[in-house]
């Protein structure tokens, strides 16, 4: 059990109910925006609505577990009944993660060939990234999180890096005024999913926590990972809606709506 | 058919989020269970070919629209 000050109990409270509300909206966002796209871009924003969803429904449970295992400020961490289990949160990733980069293949709109082979490879690469991840996030080791660290994070680089190259390829492609919001995406992707590292190992930074040191790694924890989920999961999909926007108005739609 | 596979691809994904959140609750298991069929079902139909016209009607389409989002419901309660 780990016993949090009222402020970082509302912190969280907080910033549970923001990722979840924040979830929600973009989907409803990206739902009714579907028609001011072309056809062919309407499939990145149906994922990116997709994944808010789903995002929104986990970040409710996560809501109703954090309030359910929580008793005066103190939080039951763990897998039984009325406890908080932030393992919990690669259920969402294994699901969202692979549509996520599906999405800017598909926003980008390629060649049927290179989509194909693209998707193949960062949907198995995002897969064994987060399957790597999981026993290193339950482990109570700093051992072992190191080890299960390193080993997701090769999955990780190589997807960081095959985006960076796709995106940065593709911006010569783009119709004018279009290269600069895939430069967006292309930075936001690289800065957003980096907190997720960084999040990860912050119970590494200190071995044997004190009770207090405890509840504040898991606080900040806790926060990390929902910011990164908001900036990776809303604010990308916007990113994406704003280059399809583009690409479609470069393409001869009508700016009427 | 493709963006008819994320109806079936959000029923599982729910289903699978429910199931692990609310494992010591049985009702909440056979909710999860449910959605999760259902959801596979109707992936393995979108793939059958002389279902896909079928499938492809707006009215049927709708139809499972709202039962999906009915099914999401019902694991709130």
């Amino acid at each position: 059990m780990l016993q949090l000050s009222s402020g970082q109990w509302s912190s969280l409270y907080n910033m549970f109910s923001f990722g979840l509300i924040s979830m929600l909206a973009c989907t409803v966002y990206t739902l009714v925006a579907q028609n001011r796209v072309l056809p062919k871009y309407k499939p990145a924003l149906v994922m990116s609505s997709m994944v808010t969803f789903i995002a929104a429904y986990h970040y409710m449970r996560i809501f109703n577990s954090f309030e359910d295992s929580s008793k005066m400020n103190a939080v039951t961490i763990g897998t039984s009944q009325h406890a908080f289990n932030e393992a919990y949160r690669y259920v969402d990733w294994i699901l969202t993660v692979p549509l996520l980069l599906v999405e800017v293949i598909a926003v980008l709109a390629l060649a049927k060939e290179a989509s194909k082979s693209l998707m193949q490879r960062l949907v198995l690469a995002s897969s064994a990234m987060i399957i790597l991840g999981y026993p290193g996030e339950i482990s109570t080791s700093n051992s072992t999180k190191m080890l299960y660290f390193v080993l997701s994070m090769i999955p990780f680089v190589y997807i960081l890096y095959v985006l960076f190259v796709e995106l940065s390829k593709s911006l010569d492609k783009q119709p004018a005024g279009v290269s600069g919001a895939v430069g967006q995406l292309r930075t936001l992707l690289m800065v957003t999913w980096l907190v997720y590292p960084i999040s990860y190992l912050i119970p590494v930074f200190i071995t044997n926590p004190t009770a207090t040191e405890a509840a504040s790694l898991f606080t900040y924890r806790q926060v990390g990972y929902t910011v990164a989920d908001v900036l990776a999961k809303c604010v990308f999909g916007l990113v994406v809606f704003r280059i399809a926007r583009l690409k479609s108005a470069a393409e001869g739609m009508a700016d009427s709506h | 058919m493709a963006n008819f596979q994320f109806i079936p691809y959000t029923l599982i994904a729910v289903g699978l989020i429910n199931a692990v959140y609310r494992h010591n609750d049985s009702g909440a298991m056979n909710q999860s269970v449910l959605l999760i069929v259902v959801g596979a079902l109707l992936f393995v139909a979108s793939r059958v070919k002389s279902l896909q016209a079928f499938l492809g009607k707006q009215v049927v389409r709708i139809a499972i629209l709202i039962i999906a989002l009915l099914l999401i419901l019902s694991t709130l309660f």
